[in-house]
């Protein structure tokens, strides 16, 4: 018991100063080619959702990620299926025929799932450019789309849209992009008037 | 010693800290729990304390299992008194690894697939809660040609204190753009009640082609099992195709499985509930099958899909069936969706049949101004054994919503005989609350009956034991 304590005081002192940063990975995508996590960094904001097909809160988070991969350009919405090999098909027909906007990789045998230590899904991480992990999430409920938005907006830099007031949209109801990536055409938010 | 070694290696951390290349992530889940069950062990406590540490090429983890005693899944063995035999305190995964530009190497616990997972899978089974992980030797090449190689042993399944011992290497290389080629061959040498060694090899190729419209996968094994001096033959084939046109979707799968059955493979069902022909053997020992799906996306509104599967085993005294047709609807603000399941099977030897459908009406809605979640269900079970046919239904409701920071789940799920008895029957309610206590923490408490299974609440998916009493538990992820 005291080596147990001993174990668990260590690990309580290095906690606090650990860097919260994702792990580099490689994974495989649909058609089997490998994306690693440099790949998908300095763009802008990433979300990782880990889901897997039997899960129905998952499949529910979709729409709202697409619409926020849709509404911010630089952001980069990755789905992680933590499917058994023999359910991948499933859920690769799934997503396949949804035409979302996501970069869709494989993890089968669990091994970033373990390192995230990702148990139930869906489980999300937000990072930065640079990978540094800014807010992470088990479960998706009604509402948690805007607390994801909320984060992407202050690492976007954009002002809160509650502060921000009512949509507006461009005169000729083209789609309008701001200095941040924000895609006005379903939002109608101006990202450089705010900066 | 194990422990002197685990101690060494985190002061050995600790000098690391000052570069922020150190990355350490875990997670604690601590469980009381208050079962109402007849049993004069109705107190159990649980922990599981995981982490993994990263620090430039090398990675490590552990995790710590405390069953208090062990939770078992069947609630046909509810325990009178403490056994010795179901406490455990101990770590129960350890592994470390290297890896630098495309090679790798993973030493211990082992969760790996060669392919598909028909020839070869080392992993722990969450559904049945058993453990088919190896603790193994594990070297990968990343390149254009991926190449591994495994040596590992487990706890053996006649002698627990001995070891069956699994080997081999598995090969994938792109041919061409679009299509990859592999092979595998594995060994096992499994321990038998005479203290001998029974041998098993096997061998298996795959091709898997994917383009924008086109998906297929196609894998076929031989196994070659020697006892004493006979030699036991089974095969194992499986092949699926997707395709997709515009918004329009098609799929088949095949499967054909004889004296396919092992510890170290996992090998695809073909039917849309992953049911088994029969639930006294294992699917691979004999069992062929087919099945077939749609999928149609209409104005982004509406998406419709449909999948049907029967398998049937050599000499098809066992058959079943297996379909599920399901309409998504995006409505407004809200989501809905309406599915029926069924799933009917046969058994001419034992003179037995049965079936089971389900409708399910599901929503995602504003109800005075809070986003809910409805589902509701209502299985009915005809089973015929002997020419004694009986029947009975098992309605389910659900209904998760959150107040702020706290989501709430109300579930109530009954098992009546007759629905003349609906009113008469018993009724098992249920809640479950989850709140956030700090950042990375969420404190779950669950009061109530549940049959167990798969359950998805609050937003999260898990599987759970029957279980009737409260819960309480404490997740804590850094």
């Amino acid at each position: 018991m005291r080596k147990i304590l001993t174990l668990l005081a260590m690990l309580i002192i290095i906690m606090p100063v650990f860097a919260g940063k994702m792990p580099d990975f490689k994974l495989s995508d649909m058609s089997g080619k490998d994306i690693s996590l440099e790949s998908l960094l300095g763009r802008g904001p990433v979300i990782i959702d880990f889901w897997a097909d039997y899960c129905k809160p998952c499949k529910e988070a979709m729409p709202a990620l697409n619409t926020l991969a849709e509404k911010y350009e630089d952001i980069t919405v990755v789905m992680i299926s933590i499917d058994a090999p023999k359910a991948q098909a499933r859920a690769k027909s799934y997503l396949k025929s949804k035409n979302f906007k996501f970069v869709t990789l494989f993890d089968p045998d669990k091994k970033l799932a373990k390192q995230m230590n990702v148990v139930n899904p869906p489980h999300s991480f937000m990072l930065d450019n640079t990978g540094e992990i800014v807010y992470s999430h088990v479960g998706f409920e009604a509402g948690t789309e805007k607390v994801y938005e909320g984060h992407i907006r202050n690492m976007l830099g954009l002002k809160d849209e509650a502060e921000h007031g009512q949509h507006k949209h461009g005169e000729d109801g083209e789609h309008k992009h701001g200095e941040n990536g924000e895609h006005c055409g379903n939002c109608g938010n101006h990202a450089a008037e705010e900066k | 010693m194990k422990w002197k070694l685990v101690i060494i290696l985190v002061s050995m951390m600790l000098p690391l800290l000052a570069q922020n290349t150190l990355q350490i992530n875990g997670i604690n889940e601590a469980e009381f729990v208050y079962r109402t069950a007849e049993d004069s062990l109705n107190a159990y406590f649980s922990d599981e304390f995981g982490f993994n540490l990263a620090y430039r090429d090398f990675n490590f983890g552990m995790k710590f299992i405390s069953d208090l005693p062990k939770y078992s899944n069947e609630q046909t063995q509810l325990m009178d008194e403490i056994d010795p035999n179901r406490l455990s305190v101990e770590w129960e995964e350890l592994y470390a690894g290297f890896s630098r530009e495309n090679f790798s190497i993973h030493v211990g616990t082992t969760e790996e697939t060669f392919g598909n997972g028909i020839v070869f899978r080392s992993f722990k089974d969450l559904e049945f809660d058993e453990d088919h992980r190896l603790q193994s030797f594990l070297m990968r090449y990343d390149g254009a040609l991926k190449l591994k190689g495994i040596y590992g042993a487990i706890d053996s399944e006649t002698n627990a204190s001995r070891y069956d011992i699994a080997y081999g290497a598995d090969a994938e290389y792109p041919l061409f753009a679009g299509l990859r080629l592999g092979a595998s061959a594995m060994a096992f040498r499994n321990l038998n009640p005479m203290n001998t060694y029974s041998y098993q090899d096997v061998f298996g190729g795959r091709m898997h082609y994917s383009t924008s419209s086109l998906e297929g996968f196609g894998e076929y094994a031989l196994s070659k099992r020697y006892k004493s001096d006979l030699i036991q033959q089974g095969h194992a084939a499986y092949a699926n195709v997707d395709y997709y046109v515009s918004d329009l979707q098609f799929g088949a799968a095949y499967k054909n499985y004889l004296g396919f059955d092992y510890r170290q493979n996992d090998i695809p069902l073909a039917n849309y509930h992953g049911e088994t022909l029969a639930d006294v053997s294992a699917s691979g020992m004999d069992e062929e099958g087919w099945q077939a799906r749609a999928a149609y996306a209409l104005f982004d509104n509406y998406y419709f899909s449909a999948d049907y599967a029967e398998a049937w085993d050599r000499s098809e005294d066992r058959r079943m069936n297996d379909l599920y047709v399901a309409l998504d609807m995006t409505l407004g603000s809200g989501s809905y969706q309406v599915a029926w399941s069924q799933i009917e099977k046969v058994d001419d030897g034992l003179s037995a049949w049965q079936k089971e459908y389900y409708p399910t009406l599901a929503g995602d809605m504003r109800l005075f101004g809070l986003p809910v979640h409805i589902k509701g269900e209502f299985k009915v079970m005809e089973k015929r054994k002997n020419e004694k046919e009986t029947e009975h239904y098992e309605p389910q409701i659900q209904a998760d919503f959150a107040l702020d920071k706290l989501s709430v789940s109300l579930g109530l799920q009954s098992w009546w005989e007759e629905f003349d008895t609906a009113i008469d029957s018993k009724y098992n309610p249920n809640i479950e609350l989850k709140y956030p206590l700090f950042t990375h923490s969420d404190l779950v408490v669950f009061a109530g009956k549940e049959q167990g299974g798969k359950v998805c609440r609050n937003g999260v998916c898990k599987f759970v034991a029957p279980f009737e009493g409260i819960k309480a538990e404490l997740t804590t992820r850094f």
